[in-house]
């Protein structure tokens, strides 16, 4: 192929013929390779560009694989890559076996490699990187989420809710077909009247809230934007009194009131963008599971935790209900699953729940029960059947 | 004498499966992280595999720096998709009560970003590219590229797709009158008007489509009855336009190629490439079989696997026996007496998705990436090998940021 200028009458020169590039310029050379074993270097001698006659002696300690190069083949033969650290853009094709073979167990440093640089510049951006995602999620998108969350119209909240309520009914379906809402007529009907009888002791108004019961079991409830409160049956079922579950209600209408849920959604939308950046696509649909199971689960900061229990402690009376009424659940599901094994129940699983329980009873100690039951025992009965 | 010089790939699949699969693995493991040395790998198996004239393509890039390249670009994105998201969504609740217009607005917005990443991760990749030592290089040029792709965007835009296949020439000239090898610049001729044939299939089925939804709307407002068979054809006109379009337009994604490549030059050294394009759909249609048939036997091995281990660990379980992964997966095995928590059915939902995932991405690069590489390398061949004795080497041009930005728009996302 290439065309040479060597004189087909000259002397051959001894060695083995190989490829050969210089790194100056793209022109490949066949050149004769001799290992020296005296002078430890290989020798090249090739013909360059301007037709002169050139040998460079490539001493074995500077021989180097080319990263990544290693294991090449040439149809069922090798084909090795060299090049020297001296003159990194050479290289040197080798396809004969004994050649390489030679090169292989005589040259020590083959697999070297260059010595990292800069590695405190590289400590210095993931310090830095770091903490300006940090800055970003904890510090930036709460504040800009919390201003927006007071701004955003009822109508947009109530959307916002929506797309979240399929999300979360999708997610935790586990199938194609979306957890189901649990429509039993007359459960239904106790259902409304639970929620009538605590909107109208609460500050909100009257269209504020709509209760929903799930058919999952998992002792749970919770707000979502423009003021859909979901009861999973799990907690109807683990409740013994229809005041266990006014009570929980009234701390997630607390939430409500306080327009806790837009501000988790807002901020999600925010942090979930920045999470899926950080760890790439591959974990696309990871972050969509973990995102519904945060929007559950919401750890709404303790500050926000202690209003919603307030909120609840002052509405829950003029409901004709005792503030104490979520201790004697707590204390069952902490009986149930202990305080770390609550898995099933973020509710038993809050790590301030002692304090809250203290506080609970404190509240009560002040109220005055009438003897007028908050729902009526067929109702109760009729709610809990909600889901059959 | 004017030189041809063939191309040959050597590459098998076993040992590219094996590297695909372990590097995958190792992403999976490392929650994403390992991403950047895994890219790096494959490339420098797809790059060595390639041998114009007999000498092996050099990837040369390092996945450090594609690391520190994501560290810097993540600081400027992370900002920009929190907040701008965030904004957008906010907006979107508040003035429509919907979010498909900020799923739109940020789609619009990203639109010039995705232009300036992959002009950067392609300067990034020529830059770390070499052939007999020798260096690529593409001059630095994003913010303009960025600003005249979105010219001819809008032109296409406007014309209803007519200018399609002088945005695919134009841009590809940019590119290429910007790119060196060694101390030579390389160089696109032809004429964008040499691809209007090809496109012209494409160009038709799309109007085709565009007529079927006008003419829906249309009769839809207004009460024309009399023409309801016409529109009763409208669905059935519109798949085959869809096929249709999609079959012409994955032809001239193939002739486009083969066209620009013939009229590449670096000063004497020219190109020709003899693509197929009925071999390059075979390649693709049984390629994505294979891929498919093989992602859901891996699935099922590993749902198998997971099966047993979750069994022997929760014996409640028993009766599901194989279908245990399923079970756990979906909720029907979960809370009961001896079965596992809620925490454990999310864990293996996600391990299943994620393996699943992994596989399909795995077996795409064996089996349809890979021999649709080797096709087009095949086929193309080097004309004037004599002049590439008067190319000669240039310096190193850093790129930085590597291809950090287009790592958020999951661009070229394998190689």
């Amino acid at each position: 192929m290439t065309t040479s200028v060597r004189s087909p009458w000259g002397p051959r020169p001894e060695g083995v013929l190989c490829d050969f590039v210089d790194g100056e310029s793209a022109h490949r050379h066949e050149v004769y390779v001799q290992l020296r074993p005296n002078e430890a270097g290989l020798s090249l001698s090739y013909t360059d560009d301007r037709g002169q006659a050139q040998t460079w002696i490539w001493p074995l300690a500077q021989l180097r694989h080319v990263e990544g190069q290693t294991k090449l083949k040439w149809g069922p033969a090798r084909l090795g890559v060299f090049t020297n650290v001296m003159t990194p853009t050479a290289r040197l094709y080798v396809r004969d076996t004994d050649m390489l073979h030679d090169i292989e167990t005589r040259a020590p440093s083959l697999r070297r490699r260059a010595p990292v640089t800069g590695r405190g510049r590289l400590m210095g951006l993931i310090a830095g990187a770091t903490g300006s995602v940090a800055l970003i999620v904890f510090f930036l998108i709460p504040l800009i989420a919390d201003q927006l969350a007071t701004l955003l119209p009822i109508e947009g909240e109530r959307a916002l809710g929506e797309k979240t309520y399929q999300q979360v009914r999708e997610a935790f379906s586990g199938g194609f077909v979306p957890l189901g809402e649990c429509a039993d007529e007359q459960g239904l009907a106790a259902l409304k009247q639970m929620e009538t009888k605590l909107l109208a002791a609460s500050t909100l108004a009257s269209d504020a809230v709509q209760l929903t019961v799930l058919d999952f079991d998992m002792v749970n409830a919770f707000a979502l934007p423009g003021g859909r409160i979901v009861v999973m049956r799990g907690l109807i079922d683990a409740a013994e009194t229809p005041d266990e579950v006014a009570a929980v209600i009234a701390h997630e209408m607390g939430h409500v009131d306080h327009r806790d849920p837009t501000r988790h959604a807002l901020r999600s939308v925010g942090t979930f963008g920045v999470l899926s950046l950080v760890f790439g696509d591959f974990a696309g649909g990871t972050m969509v599971l973990m995102g519904a199971n945060q929007l559950v689960n919401a750890q709404y900061s303790q500050a926000a935790e202690s209003a919603a229990d307030s909120y609840a402690h002052e509405m829950l009376p003029r409901a004709g209900i005792s503030p104490g009424a979520l201790a004697p659940l707590f204390e069952r599901l902490k009986a149930e699953y202990g305080d770390s094994e609550g898995l099933a129940s973020h509710l038993a699983s809050h790590p301030q729940l002692g304090d809250r329980v203290t506080r609970a009873q404190s509240a009560a100690e002040s109220y005055v029960d009438e003897g007028v039951p908050f729902m009526s025992n067929m109702a109760w009965q009729r709610l809990r059947q909600i889901c059959d | 004498m004017a030189q041809l010089l063939k191309t040959d790939v050597e590459g098998r699949l076993v040992p590219l499966l094996s590297l695909s699969i372990w590097t995958a693995a190792l992403s999976v493991v490392t929650l994403g992280f390992y991403r950047f040395w895994m890219k790096t790998r494959l490339r420098r198996h797809f790059w060595s595999a390639i041998r114009p004239d007999r000498t092996p393509l050099e990837y040369v890039g390092k996945g450090i720096e594609k690391f520190t390249g994501f560290l810097i670009a993540l600081v400027i994105l992370a900002l920009l998709i929190g907040v701008v998201a965030l904004i957008l969504v906010y907006a979107s609740f508040a003035l429509f009560q919907e979010e498909y217009e900020a799923y739109l607005i940020a789609a619009v917005l990203a639109i010039p970003l995705i232009y300036f990443a992959s002009y950067r991760a392609k300067r990034y990749v020529y830059a770390r590219t070499r052939w007999r030592g020798i260096r690529f290089a593409l001059e630095p040029a994003a913010g303009k590229y960025t600003a005249y792709a979105m010219g001819q965007l809008f032109l296409t835009l406007i014309s209803a797709g007519f200018f399609w296949p002088r945005m695919t020439f134009k841009l590809e000239k940019f590119r290429t009158d910007r790119t060196f090898f060694g101390t030579q610049r390389l160089n696109q001729g032809g004429r964008w008007t040499g691809l209007i044939k090809p496109f012209l299939p494409v160009l038709i089925s799309f109007w085709v489509i565009l007529g079927a939804i006008g003419g829906a709307v249309w009769f839809a407002a207004g009460e024309e009855s009399a023409l309801s068979v016409w529109v009763g054809l409208v669905p059935l006109l519109s798949i085959v336009a869809i096929f249709g379009g999609l079959f012409f337009y994955t032809r001239y994604r193939v002739v486009a190629l083969r066209y620009m490549a013939n009229h590449k030059t670096a000063g004497g050294v020219g190109l020709i490439s003899s693509a197929s394009f009925p071999r390059i759909l075979w390649l693709n249609v049984a390629g994505y079989i294979l891929t498919n048939l093989f992602t859901t036997l891996a699935s099922l091995v590993v749902a198998g696997v997971a099966s047993g281990v979750l069994v022997l660990v929760f014996p409640g379980l028993r009766d599901f026996g194989l279908f245990a992964t399923g079970a756990v997966s979906d909720g029907s095995g979960l809370g009961g007496e001896g079965m596992p928590s809620a925490e454990v059915g999310v864990f293996f939902a996600i391990f299943v998705y994620t393996s699943t995932l992994l596989f399909f991405s795995v077996f795409r690069q064996t089996f349809v990436l890979f021999p649709v590489w080797r096709h087009y390398a095949e086929t193309l061949t080097l004309t004037g090998g004599e002049h590439l004795r008067d190319i000669a080497q240039r310096a190193r041009d850093e790129a930085g940021e590597a291809e950090g930005m287009a790592e958020a728009f999951d661009l070229g996302a394998a190689i």
